[in-house]
């Protein structure tokens, strides 16, 4: 360990200890900070998993919406991209950026997942039943607030959004986090026009089969559009490299 | 101000370097990671990151360990108990320096002068 008497009133700069690194450098926290967000997050990051799901959720939502052509096809192709999610995408990240094994959750992490399995065991039945009746009553003063007491606007996916956006906001690193507010800002206003203001405007839509479909698989086109978004974001973070004479 | 006032502690050599730093700021974030993953977080390239790897496997604040996988081998990279708590020592004292630098520069700043900097190093 070495110490630098008198620094109190140094500029940023302290050679001597490393000629070709400044404190500055060190205290870089916006590369390091995308080296810990990339490594942590590195499961999560993995997209196209994520959209192989949202496309069989879906696929399996779509078929069971009456007018659907071939609704075993949709069926079957849910299945297939349900093996893809599972089989193929997890071992293309694995040959294309490597792997790495997430930390083991602390022991107050686990004992608070205990604490809440328990809670739910035992309390579950009657938390649900309070929680339904209280979603339905909030559900239907919503509706009578912005004039659709039919239920046709679906408030579900924007609602959804909503709570994406705050935990996209709240991001720890701030870069990637403006990125996130405003793809999420972007789909809480697409869903929002789709699925709540079209249908109180023209109540005719709900008739069309597209409508049906979009409004049915809303939450498998989420999935695929975060999916997809986490899919860019990774590959941003982890360009791939030109291989170099020393790799060689 | 007193000496002991002014004095800042300067981290180890060995972790102070932007490659080294970079491979245990990965294995900080996770319980380990495998040679390909460390190569394209850190873009470095196979040499570097194995000399580097090396050094710290030799410090012991690294270990790596080789197993065959589906006939191929697969190197994975993990910290010690040391080297976790050398990387966490040292953002620590990075953290103290940024923080009083800033108030220097304040303080610096509303007094309008520069002092010029005369560092002393002494091995403790």
């Amino acid at each position: 360990m070495y110490e630098a008497a008198g620094a109190a009133d140094a500029p940023l700069y302290v050679y001597g200890i490393n000629q070709f690194m400044t404190i500055k450098v060190a205290a870089d926290h916006g590369k390091f900070g995308r080296l810990r967000y990339v490594t942590e997050n590195f499961q999560l990051l993995q997209g196209l998993t994520w959209v192989a799901f949202g496309g069989a959720f879906f696929l399996f939502s779509a078929e069971k919406v009456p007018g659907v052509p071939l609704p075993w096809l949709l069926g079957l192709s849910g299945v297939g991209l349900l093996f893809a999610s599972y089989w193929y995408f997890p071992k293309y990240y694995e040959r294309r950026f490597g792997s790495v094994e997430s930390k083991t959750p602390s022991n107050a992490q686990f004992l608070t997942l205990m604490l809440v399995l328990l809670f739910m065991i035992f309390f579950g039945r009657a938390v649900g039943r309070y929680a339904n009746s209280a979603a339905s009553e909030i559900s239907n003063e919503t509706h009578r607030m912005i004039r659709d007491p039919d239920h046709r606007a679906n408030l579900l996916p924007v609602l959804f959004w909503f709570v994406l956006l705050f935990l996209g906001a709240s991001s720890k690193s701030p870069a990637l986090s403006r990125l996130r507010v405003a793809f999420d800002c972007g789909c809480l206003f697409c869903w929002t026009g789709v699925l709540t203001i079209l249908p109180i405007r023209y109540p005719e839509v709900t008739q069309q089969t597209l409508w049906r479909i979009v409004n049915a698989g809303w939450l498998g086109i989420t999935i695929m559009l975060v999916g997809l978004y986490d899919h860019v974001m990774l590959v941003r973070l982890l360009p791939k490299r030109h291989r170099t004479k020393d790799d060689e | 101000m007193n000496d002991r006032q002014n004095t800042v502690f300067l981290p180890s050599r060995l972790v102070h370097e932007p490659a080294r730093l970079a491979i245990l700021t990965v294995l900080s974030s996770c319980a380990s990671a495998d040679f390909v993953f460390l190569q394209n977080v850190t873009e470095l390239s196979k040499g570097n990151l194995s000399v580097q790897l090396t050094n710290l496997e030799k410090a012991g604040l690294v270990l790596i360990k080789k197993e065959i996988i589906d006939r191929k081998m697969r190197t994975s990279m993990s910290l010690t108990k040391r080297g976790a708590s050398e990387i966490e020592a040292y953002w620590k004292t990075m953290d103290a320096i940024r923080a009083r630098m800033i108030g220097q520069q304040r303080r610096s700043s509303r007094r309008q002068q520069s002092i010029p900097f005369r560092p002393r190093y002494q091995q403790s």
